[in-house]
């Protein structure tokens, strides 16, 4: 706290995105729209094709995120600090 | 009175008696066990090969790779291995580097690196474990993660945690001599730098990672995605070779970072348009004062059952690390690079800049089960596919425009 009373982040400290409001609302909004709807598994026909499923790209998203991380100072890499000077 | 003699078995000299790891032993039963229970499911061995083009002013990567995964009986456990060759030709790193590497020439490094993966599905539940070894002249990185998921709700939520940590060695390559010496940071001299231990004075680079992840079907055409992932760095992570752009001063990063992603995604699929449209976002902080947003967009179109087409169109911006300074001004600092001690920070790193890019593109995905399907010949193709993909950067920094290439070649067995 500063003498005003208002909260003072301190220097170096990361701001937690949740902290904000606006993006708990958006949070609460997300599990609320999410619900409770079952998809039975005779309904899944659309769901179980390559672009609905998230595992069809992953092996061009290894590259494009080692890319990023070469490039990128705002990209979490691929699990790894990078390598060919990517540096982190 | 004599004196009370603890009651401690003792082994008799030459009587090797082999200690059984009761407790490997007792999880390996479980796991077989499991493994016998677990209602059996389909099994598809897989081959791909991959070749990966990156193309900019200054820098080209051709990456090469080939990936195998074989279900060991079948999806229960899944055995993976993967290869790449990273061949990165660089310009641009000679001209800032002359001091250094004794020469203005084509910059040329072979990275290597191999994963090895296990992956079982045991009813609802998903486990999974890599190892990844990779290096190069100047750089030898191993990172290891162990994953978890659960499928709930008729497996209409996905659930996930994933856990990695890498270590990696930094050297920097003295060309004019060809020595290679440990790189602990730009405030550490080189002859305080260790290749040993770990801290500082270690040229050793700790990255932790965990992630969760969040799938919800909320309806037969909607599916609702919400990535997270925290990763924090410990070592050196500015680059041993940009003194050449900082007037002889080495380049100074902070060596502690922790950074934060958030990714919220849709998939939507449009059934009578055979269109999926897939928009997702990512939102990028970290401590050291750094920003990003990358919203982007992807749809999918079916035009024969066979064939899919994807456009693509990405944004991503980022702001400045704090201790960027826009006019070059840096002094050589005599100790760690914080935000107490900005002064002793330098960089010239394109990622600590405020910057943005576009990148649209496209991709095309052929499935050979048509091909397969109609000739007893070219049975052996059913689950196959090569997937040719183009994408273009504009990219508002010194790197300049890029083009990003790949060709994929897949085939069950």
């Amino acid at each position: 706290m500063s003498d005003d009373g208002v909260r003072v982040r301190p220097p170096g400290s990361m701001i937690w995105p949740m902290a904000r409001p606006t993006c708990r609302i958006a949070a609460l909004l997300f599990f609320a729209v999410a619900g409770c709807v079952t998809v039975k598994p005779q309904e899944r026909q659309y769901l179980s094709t390559p672009e609905m499923t998230p595992e069809t790209d992953a092996l061009e998203d290894t590259f494009s995120a080692h890319i990023d991380a070469a490039r990128r100072g705002a990209s979490n890499g691929h699990g790894g600090g990078g390598g060919g000077c990517g540096c982190g | 009175m004599t004196a009370h003699r603890p009651h401690v078995r003792r082994r008799r000299p030459g009587n090797s008696r082999w200690a059984w790891p009761w407790p490997l032993l007792g999880l390996a039963c479980i796991g077989a066990l499991w493994l016998v229970t677990a209602r059996p499911a389909l099994a598809e061995n897989r081959a791909t090969l991959r070749g990966n083009y990156y193309r900019e002013r200054s820098t080209r990567v051709v990456q090469p790779m080939a990936q195998i995964t074989v279900d060991a009986p079948d999806e229960r456990l899944t055995l993976g291995a993967m290869y790449l060759l990273d061949a990165i030709s660089s310009a641009s790193i000679a001209s800032g580097t002359q001091a250094a590497t004794g020469g203005d020439n084509v910059f040329t490094e072979l990275r290597h690196e191999a994963t090895a993966s296990a992956e079982s599905k045991l009813g609802e539940w998903y486990l999974g474990g890599f190892f990844r070894y990779s290096t190069e002249t100047d750089y030898l990185s191993r990172a290891g993660g162990l994953s978890l998921a659960r499928d709930l709700l008729q497996r209409n939520i996905n659930l996930s945690l994933s856990y990695s940590f890498g270590g990696d060695r930094w050297f920097r390559i003295q060309n004019n001599t060809g020595a290679r010496a440990p790189w602990c940071g730009g405030d550490i001299g080189v002859n305080e730098c260790s290749g040993r231990g770990y801290g500082r004075g270690s040229n050793f680079l700790q990255v932790h990672n965990v992630a969760a992840g969040y799938t919800h079907t909320l309806h037969p055409t909607v599916l609702l995605q919400l990535n997270v992932a925290y990763s924090h760095l410990r070592g050196p992570l500015d680059n041993p070779y940009r003194e050449g752009f900082l007037g002889g001063i080495e380049e100074t990063h902070p060596h502690v970072r922790d950074r934060f992603v958030i990714t919220p995604g849709v998939r939507w699929k449009i059934p009578r348009a055979r269109t999926a449209i897939e928009p997702f976002y990512s939102l990028y902080v970290d401590d050291w004062g750094q920003r990003g947003h990358s919203p982007e967009i992807r749809v999918h179109v079916r035009p024969t059952r066979h064939i899919r087409l994807r456009a693509r169109y990405g944004y991503y911006t980022q702001n400045a690390t704090f201790f960027y300074r826009a006019d070059g001004q840096y002094v050589d600092g005599s100790g760690p690079c914080t935000r107490a001690l900005e002064l002793n920070c330098a960089t010239a790193d394109v990622k600590a800049m405020p910057w943005d890019s576009h990148s649209p593109g496209v991709q095309l995905t052929w499935y050979f089960d048509g091909v397969a399907a109609g000739h007893r010949a070219l049975r052996w193709l059913e689950g196959g596919f090569v997937e040719v993909t183009y994408n273009h950067l504009f990219q508002d920094n010194r790197f300049g425009n890029a083009r990003v290439g790949s060709l994929a070649l897949s085939f069950a067995y």
